[in-house]
């Protein structure tokens, strides 16, 4: 049993904000064609190598999953459906961008089995929308959230990012109470990152825009947190909230470090001790798939240590911690024998506490979570 | 060989004017190394010496020589070494020889170091062959730089020969007027034995050799001799010569230059211008102008793994056996642990041993800022030296500080002579004197503390005068001063390694820099840390490194885990080369903040 993460490097236009593999849809069709055939060529490799390999989750994400047909998407579904088994309780989510988005596209992708929608809302207000050089507006939102209800969809999660520039406490506490009003099942709620070389970053270094504070940050933090509980959310992790049975099963793949396989431009996927990566470039990554093989630009071969680490590193994020017997099982001794000492500091420190069952940050050691797991490297 | 034959000189040059260079080309004209043999500069030492291109001192080499009047001479080359830091030995070497070989370059002119060493020469009684080098490079100015030559040294500019030890022009002339010139020894070979050790390095198989120039007797194996300092007796196990490598011959005679060894098991028992003589019929007198070198610089080494101890402990010893100057002494840091007070020649003699503990001994070492020796009068009478800032008497207890002093001489282009005079005077210089050698070029004397100068004053020279300045010291004894020692103080704890000595008059300045320094260096802890500088009890500076209080990636998933452990890997490693004191971690920079608080 594996996870399936499939990439679409494509989007409306490229958010200000944004530094990861995409680019705006190109007006070249055969480029667009020459993907997708390649990723279905993908995909067929992995089952190849590995026919007897099921899978619990799939995860269409991007770039903008849906700046494609909805028909497309659906092929694509199909196609997995064809080379693995998949699990009788899959998980299937899409990421969209609100304006991407029409009540009957929607209504395609629910019947093709999609049961999870994640929307990229980021904020319900125009001025920040604006600012982030989101393509949609706040009307798309609700727009969008309508019509996956309609169409169908139980399992909805919305995107909100905070700690803008400028962006005062109160702004926040207006935005996560629209998020709130709405009812989604899930949220996922991150602070801005500034990543380097993108427009957003250049203005606050040329003092266009003034970076919010750490002070601010925080207090954002402490608020997001207290908020979302009051409204019956469970942080699982250290940014993600959920309705009771209502976490990303897909992503826990993730922080449980499971095997995932990852197909698309830029895709990463982790899987018979190798973690690894994909060709950044479209074109690039269309011509190995060609050739018949891996498309991958970097292959790590991991060992025991660095699976550990990994382990601890990613499972730490969980709000309920790592599993101490999952742990022994996993690696042939205790994580308490391995870092005794770091361990004991950390827990003197408040910043980890240990249960019967597991290892796990508190709430100060989540916002130091860097801090706390960079002693376990 | 008579000593009518022998003719024993010495190379006075500049660091880059090319001493290594005509040591070769003698090597190759005398036929004592075939050119096959041949490496550049092979009487550098050590890599150190040979990577920086910087010369501290060449091997000693015996070169049999026929000269066109058909005779054959023997030359013994003694090097002098060409830094600030060793200018005993420097003087010691000068005594071992009768002339002495003046190189300048053509492109450069005099420098201080030259002229220091010169009047060493020139003491010592030595015959000068000035000697104009590089004429040979397309830049040269042989005219200026001999009446520079006759200006500053006095030498007539007639008598300065032109060469280029590169490609050998001007050298075979060199070699004729240094026999017709340097006067041969004049020793007695029926008088008791008196020979000067001029230098010294540790044989793991012979022990330490000590190499000699003799004055009057003859030494050969089996004879037994006294070091005339300290009055020790040993038995001659080997008599040699420097061909450049050892040979041994049957014995060393009356102006002869060679190397004895004596079953001595250190360094610090053969000590550089002690006189060895007949330990059966000793000499009334032993050779004048012996002394024991003090170190005048000191500083902490600690190694940044405390179990390195032992291999630092070792690696120290060893590097003792050759070099009897460098002192050095167990002591204990609060914030630093374990390790060792070193004390040094000079600023670059510690770089030297640092490097060397670093390359040759693989170790990491965190070193403390150098200081001085200070003499201070307690307030019962009692006088103490302290070496160590953290062994300052209590402010109470004291009457009288005193600091060594030196006397700078600096050559600057004359459009540098304001910087370097600033720099003087934001180092408490005080003028002296202030000569042109040319109307392009300056000699500068200043008066000032030691202190003051083992901080980058060279860098700083350097930079403020575009790299042409040069620059050379004298110690000129102690002087009463107005210091305070500076303490610092990281969330409450005295950091005993970062206490520093200052100028009361600089307290306030130094500490508000090193604080401000310090914020900057001491990464965010959990919780708020102070930091002050203090002089005694009193507060005179504060910072606050803020608490840690948040540091989270927010966002991370599958294809964020390769860079995830990257990141806190890094930040590991970071940690890794920190010091733990009291609560707080401190990076190994933290320690030479003190260093930098002038720059600024």
């Amino acid at each position: 049993m594996t996870a399936l993460y499939i990439h679409f490097p494509f989007c409306l236009q490229k958010c200000r904000y944004c530094s990861f593999n995409s680019i705006p849809i190109p007006r070249n069709v055969m480029l667009v064609t020459g993907y997708l055939q390649a990723l279905e060529r993908e995909i067929a490799l992995y089952a190849s190598h590995y026919p007897n390999e099921s899978l619990s989750s799939i995860y269409l994400g991007g770039g903008t999953p849906t700046v494609l047909p909805a028909e497309t998407l659906c092929r694509i579904l199909f196609y997995c459906r064809e080379n693995f088994a998949f699990s009788p309780e899959i998980e299937i989510t899409i990421e969209a961008n609100p304006g991407t988005v029409t009540q009957g596209m929607l209504q395609l992708l629910r019947d093709a089995g999609v049961n999870r929608l994640s929307l990229g809302v980021q904020s319900f207000k125009s001025a920040e929308l604006q600012m982030l050089g989101r393509s949609h507006s706040v009307s798309d939102v609700y727009a969008a959230y309508d019509a996956a209800r309609k169409a169908g969809f139980d399992n909805i999660n919305l995107d909100l990012i905070y700690a803008l520039p400028g962006q005062s406490l109160q702004s926040w506490r207006e935005n996560l109470c629209s998020a709130i009003q709405l009812g989604p099942e899930h949220l996922s709620i991150y602070g801005l990152s500034l990543e380097e070389d993108t427009p957003l970053a250049d203005d606050l270094k040329k003092g266009k825009l003034e970076a919010c504070s750490e002070e601010m940050h925080i207090s954002m933090w402490e608020e997001t947190a207290s908020m979302v509980a009051k409204a019956g959310f469970i942080r699982y992790e250290i940014s993600n909230y959920a309705k009771p049975g209502k976490v990303c099963r897909h992503n826990i793949t993730y922080w449980e470090n499971k095997t995932y396989l990852g197909v698309g431009a830029g895709a990463h996927g982790y899987y018979d001790h190798v973690r690894y990566g994909n060709e950044n470039n479209i074109q690039k990554y269309i011509e190995r798939v060609e050739k018949g093989e891996f498309p991958r630009a970097f292959e790590e071969h991991q060992s025991q240590k660095e699976e550990m680490v990994d382990t601890i590193i990613m499972g730490l994020r969980l709000t309920k911690g790592l599993s101490r017997q999952k742990f022994a099982r996993r690696f042939g001794c205790s994580f308490e024998s391995l870092y005794e000492k770091e361990l004991k500091k950390m827990v003197e420190d408040g910043l980890m506490a240990i249960s019967d069952e597991a290892i796990f940050l508190t709430e100060r050691g989540q916002i130091l979570s860097n801090y706390v797991l960079s002693h376990f490297v | 060989m008579k000593q009518q034959q022998i003719r024993n000189f010495c190379i006075i040059a500049h660091i880059d004017h090319g001493k290594s260079t005509l040591a070769d080309r003698f090597l190759e004209i005398t036929g004592t190394l075939q050119s096959r043999q041949m490496k550049a500069q092979v009487l550098d030492q050590m890599d150190l010496e040979r990577e920086r291109g910087i010369t501290i001192k060449l091997t000693p080499v015996t070169m049999r020589y026929r000269s066109k009047d058909g005779q054959e001479y023997l030359l013994n080359l003694i090097d002098t070494p060409g830094h600030v830091d060793f200018s005993y030995e420097v003087s010691r070497s000068l005594a071992a020889c009768e002339g002495a070989i003046l190189v300048v370059d053509a492109t450069q002119g005099v420098e201080a170091q030259t002229i220091a060493n010169t009047y060493l020469a020139l003491d010592a009684n030595l015959e000068i062959i000035p000697v104009i080098n590089k004429i040979d490079l397309p830049v040269a100015d042989p005219v200026r730089v001999a009446r520079e030559i006759e200006e500053v040294i006095g030498l007539d500019s007639k008598s300065i020969l032109h060469v280029s030890a590169k490609d050998g022009t001007g050298v075979p002339e060199l070699l004729e007027t240094l026999i017709h010139q340097v006067p041969p020894p004049r020793g007695d070979e029926y008088k008791p034995l008196q020979a000067l050790i001029f230098d010294s390095h540790f044989d793991p198989y012979k022990g330490a050799i000590s190499y000699i120039r003799v004055f009057h007797g003859r030494v050969r194996s089996g004879m037994k001799i006294m070091m005339m300092s300290t009055g020790k007796v040993y038995e001659v196990s080997e008599v040699g010569v420097f061909s450049p490598e050892m040979s041994q011959v049957d014995e060393l005679g009356p102006g002869e230059v060679g190397y004895l060894a004596a079953g001595i098991k250190e360094v610090a028992d053969t000590r550089v211008g002690d006189t060895i003589t007949d330990a059966v019929k000793p000499a009334a007198e032993p050779l004048p102008g012996y002394r024991r070198v003090l170190p005048v610089v000191f500083c902490g080494f600690y190694p940044v793994e405390a179990n390195e101890y032992d291999n630092l402990r070792d690696a120290l010893a060893k590097l003792k056996l050759n070099d009897a100057s460098f002192q050095y002494e167990p002591e204990t840091s609060v914030a630093l642990g374990f390790g060792f007070r070193c004390g040094f020649l000079g600023l670059l003699h510690m770089e030297i041993i640092q490097e060397r503990l670093e390359r040759e001994y693989g170790l990491e070492l965190i070193t403390t800022a150098p200081n001085v020796v200070y003499r201070v009068t307690k307030r019962n009478g009692e006088v103490v030296t302290v070496d160590n800032p953290a062994l300052w008497p209590d402010l109470g207890e004291i009457d009288l500080v005193e600091e060594p002093y030196v006397e700078a001489n600096v050559i600057t282009p004359s459009d540098y002579v304001g910087a370097v005079m600033d720099l003087f005077h934001e180092r408490r210089g005080e003028f002296m004197e202030m000569n042109y050698l040319s109307p392009q070029r300056v000699q500068i004397t200043y008066r000032l503390p030691l202190a003051e100068i083992i901080f980058d004053f060279f860098d700083r020279l350097k930079s403020c005068t575009r790299g042409y300045a040069s620059f050379d010291y004298d110690i000129s004894g102690y002087r009463a001063a107005d210091l305070v020692k500076l303490d610092c103080l990281v969330h409450g704890e005295k950091v005993d390694a970062l206490s520093m000595i200052v100028h009361r008059d600089q307290a306030q300045q130094k500490g508000r820099a090193l604080v401000e320094k310090l914020r900057r260096l001491i990464p965010r802890q959990l919780f708020d840390v102070p930091i002050q500088a203090a002089i005694g009890n009193r507060v005179i500076a504060r910072e606050t490194v803020k608490a840690l209080r948040k540091n989270v990636l927010e966002k991370c998933y599958g294809g964020d885990v390769t860079r995830k452990r990257k990141l806190l890997e890094k930040q590991k490693e970071g940690k890794r080369r920190m010091k733990q004191v009291g609560r707080v971690e401190i990076p190994q920079e933290a320690f030479l903040a003190v260093l930098q608080v002038d720059k600024e």
